[in-house]
């Protein structure tokens, strides 16, 4: 129901120098009414004809002619005051958001104008006709006193009508951060699709600590913040359900990410790839100049028939499940054509196979820390992503080159799975931050950027949407942000908003961008004909630099002290000297290793016997290439071990 | 001629309104030490009160008062000098007490730039208060009626009253659509 009485602010003014048209009309409003402003409001309603608008300029004058007049009159003091004061009108041009009927077309009547209250925002931005089926509230419009929730369709923002978000502003004082938590959480109480398709967030995490501490709530909460959560339904609290991914620094032990406080890290899952989850995507591992048709048909071979199977080699049998599998197999081969003295082997040339050799084994000291050696693999939860849960994977603190294998594998997977609908979920939003950092207007194109252009112009049929930010939209490959059918603006920085891309702005917009208060945006939605302003609450998450001041990272633990800290949390009753002894059993240090991560990803009810098995059975085995294998190796215990588990 | 005719009508029925809303002001108002500001002569019964709070500002000077040398001091006026107090004749009303104020300086300008010609009821108070009076147009100097091209003698207050009249008039254009109707 409306309000009966509606505030009046002003009446339509329409010169011939300054006509209505359908799409904009000024007004001006009541002396010292501060009510308005740039962003408001408001409906012009002339019998049943209501016009709905959005205030985008705004004018002061009074009947002076020129400052010089002003001058002469005060005899050029300006501390004069004069005893009969000019009168001062304020004028302000409105954007026309709808009109109410549409038909026909007119320009805006002369008419009182409004300002607006709740059920005028919702009929000025059509959120009538979603907002109960599929509204997500974004924030809230505010006039005065007055706060109303702006909602954004679901469909329009998750798919598949339209998706994306992409948000833009300075650092620090955009709250871009923040907001995209905000909505994330806003998201997760409204969605509702039907209940089992169930909607899940990959974060990457490119910066600091920013985004591990999404389950912890934040230090302030303010009863402001409060009040706007009340009003947008959403519940004040961190995320319930955050799992953290990280990849091992390149000792494998200790996980390469901030989050390694001791109370945290059971938390942190390895990000650690195998032979497998790599060969898909060789040509992003892989240099574009390195792997040429017969590099590739060898890849193929080995793809098709060597990995995950069994094969013979020079009268050997050999299954290759990992890395050192798979040197292992290429010493074989090389072996082979040497003592037969062929330059061929099954039609692949001796130099293709060494080069092959060579950059394929190459990747697991490339990505060190990434990709498992052995038969370690620890990765997302495929199949079995879970509704409302957030993945957070921190790619923070590694190189470049292993950020684009981290996007586009974990993209690939998500994509392929969604497609099959063997994901878990039907819904995954991607958020990325830095946009400018990863996918740049100008600069090379790398298999990340192609990732990241794939969603946005593709992922909403899929359920795969591209949540995204960065400082200076302008700085990002002009689709990604095209497609994107939702954006947000916080503080703007000036040199940015006169770039081309702000043009449809009038100045008094972009003014009122460049001096934002934090917690304020600017959003445009396919549904609002215009952009809106609106404020949004505090998220109630623990900020990356408090998290850090509160859970400080743990040093790096030399590798006895790890499998002890680790095998402990696992079971408390763990003895220091049992695992020194298995330690220094062991042949090497990567077997310790090994041993560690597979026992800590299968959490036995044994943890110390479980390591010791792993650790012996394979104790002695000599896998660097070269040396003479006198035996089969299946290097992956077997599945019906009697002793595992 | 018709033209003519009609601006007398308009002139004279001014004139009559003007008249009616002076003496009904003064019979509501006069006790409450307000002051009116006439834009022109005086005009109204203000002769029937003691000391009526009436002033009256004159930005034409179409009557010359004087012979040629007292005239002469009267246009040697410099910004903020009066005359001293006359009573203007000639004309078919009760009298008034009048002085000229030069209200801007005229220098490089022509003789009757910024002089005005004020008008108060003929009484001991307004020889008693003619200094403070002449202050008070003074003091409305500020702001300029610019673009007004009489901006040097319109004060500020008057010229915003007609901003108001004019604002409440009908355009040119209805005006001319009314006649055609009316011809038609
Ligand atoms: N809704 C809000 N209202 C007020 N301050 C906020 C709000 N959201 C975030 N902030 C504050 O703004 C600052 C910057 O936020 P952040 O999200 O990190 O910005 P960005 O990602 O654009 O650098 C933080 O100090 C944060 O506490
Ligand atoms: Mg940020």
């Amino acid at each position: 129901m409306e309000q009966k009485y509606l505030i009046q602010v002003g009446r339509v003014v329409a010169t011939e120098a300054k006509p209505s048209t359908a799409y904009s009309f000024s007004f001006w409003a009541a002396e010292g009414d501060s009510k308005v402003g740039i962003g408001t409001l408001v409906v012009v309603k002339k019998d049943d004809l209501k016009v709905y608008g959005v205030v985008v300029e705004g004018f002061g004058f009074t009947d002076l002619g020129s400052a010089m007049h002003d001058y002469i009159g005060s005899e050029g003091d300006p501390g004069s005051e004069a005893p009969t004061l000019r009168h001062e009108v304020r004028c302000y041009t409105a954007a026309v958001l709808r009109v109410e009927p549409e038909e026909p077309l007119q320009p805006v009547p002369v008419a009182p104008v409004y300002l607006a209250d709740d059920m005028v925002v919702r009929n000025a931005l059509r959120m009538d006709s979603f907002w109960e089926k599929s509204g997500i509230p974004i924030g809230l419009y505010q006039n005065g006193d007055l706060l109303s929730p702006v909602y954004l369709d679901s469909e329009f923002l998750l798919g598949p009508e339209a998706a994306h978000l992409n948000i833009t502003g300075v650092s620090g004082l955009a709250t871009k951060t923040s907001s995209i938590e905000f909505i994330l959480l806003s998201i997760f109480e409204h969605f509702n699709e039907r209940d089992d398709d169930g909607i899940a967030v990959v974060c990457f995490n490119v910066k600091g600590p920013d985004m591990l501490f999404l389950d912890f709530p934040g230090s302030t909460v303010d009863e402001r913040d409060a009040e706007m959560y009340d009003l947008l339904r959403i519940p004040n609290t961190p995320f319930k359900n955050v799992k953290y991914f990280a990849p091992f620094k390149s000792d494998r032990v200790n996980l390469n990410t901030l989050r390694t406080h001791p109370d945290l890290i059971g938390n942190v899952t390895p990000l650690s790839w195998g032979l497998i989850d790599i060969l898909e995507f060789t040509e992003v591992v892989l240099n574009r100049d390195d792997v040429d048709a017969k590099a590739d048909a060898l890849i193929a071979y080995i793809k098709d028939r060597v990995v995950n199977e069994t094969s013979e080699v020079n009268g050997q049998q050999i299954t290759v499940r990992n890395f050192q599998d798979m040197n292992h197999w290429f010493d074989m081969v090389l072996k082979e054509m040497e003592q037969s003295n062929r330059s061929e082997w099954k039609t692949h040339h001796y130099a293709t196979i060494r080069k092959v050799y060579n950059r394929l084994s190459n990747l697991s000291t490339r990505y060190q820390g990434l990709i498992s050696p052995d038969e370690f693999r620890s990765d997302l939860p495929w199949g079995d992503f879970e509704d409302r849960a957030v993945y957070v994977v921190d790619v923070a603190n590694v190189d470049p080159q292993a950020q684009d294998l981290v996007f586009t594998r974990i993209v690939s997977q998500l994509r392929q799975r969604l497609e099959k609908g063997d994901l878990g979920v039907k819904h995954v939003i991607v958020v990325v931050d830095e946009l400018n950092k990863y996918a740049p207007s100008d600069g090379q194109e790398t298999y990340l950027k192609q990732t990241l252009l794939d969603i946005s112009e593709r992922g909403r049929y899929l359920g795969l949407v591209l949540f995204s930010a960065q400082q200076f939209r302008s700085q990002v490959h002009k689709r990604i942000v095209g497609n994107s059918a939702t954006c947000i603006y916080g503080r703007m920085d000036m040199d940015e908003l006169a770039t081309p891309g702000y043009q449809v702005l009038t100045s008094a917009t972009k003014e009122k961008l460049a001096t934002l208060s934090k917690g304020q945006l600017m959003v445009r939605h396919p549904h609002f004909n215009q952009p809106i302003f609106v404020k949004f609450p505090r998220p109630n998450i623990m900020r990356g630099p408090d998290g850090i001041k509160a859970y400080p990272p743990a040093n790096d633990l030399p590798l006895e002290e790890a499998v002890w800290q680790n095998l402990n949390r696992l079971d408390g009753g763990v003895s220091r000297n049992e695992v020194s002894d298995i330690v220094a059993s062991a042949a090497d240090s990567s077997e310790i290793v090994r041993a560690m991560n597979i026992t800590l990803q299968r959490r036995p009810d044994d943890p110390i016997s479980h390591f010791r098995n792993c650790v012996r059975k394979k104790a002695g085995v000599q896998t660097t290439p070269g040396s003479k294998p006198s035996f089969i190796p299946v290097l992956d215990p077997d599945p019906s071990d009697p002793f595992q588990d | 001629m018709l033209v003519e005719r009609a601006k007398n009508k308009i002139s004279d029925v001014r004139a009559d309104i003007e008249r009616e809303i002076t003496s009904r002001w003064l019979s509501d108002f006069q006790s409450r030490n307000e002051w009116l500001l006439v834009d022109g002569s005086l005009s109204g019964d203000y002769h029937k009160y003691d000391s009526p709070n009436i002033v009256g500002v004159i930005k034409s000077h179409q009557t010359q008062y004087f012979l040629w040398e007292d005239q002469q001091k009267i246009l040697n006026l410099k910004a903020r000098e009066r005359s001293g107090i006359f009573i203007p004749k000639g004309r078919n009303r009760p009298d008034v007490y009048s002085w000229y104020l030069r209200l801007r300086p005229n220098d490089g300008r022509d003789v009757y730039f910024g002089l005005v010609r004020v008008e108060a009821a003929k009484c001991r108070r307004t020889l008693d208060m003619a200094d403070e009076i002449s202050r008070w147009l003074l003091a409305e100097r500020s702001p300029l009626s610019m673009p007004d091209a009489r901006w040097d003698r319109l004060i500020y207050p008057i010229h915003d009253c007609e901003l108001y009249l004019k604002s409440t008039a009908p355009s040119h254009t209805s005006l001319d659509s009314l006649m055609t109707g009316l011809i038609a």
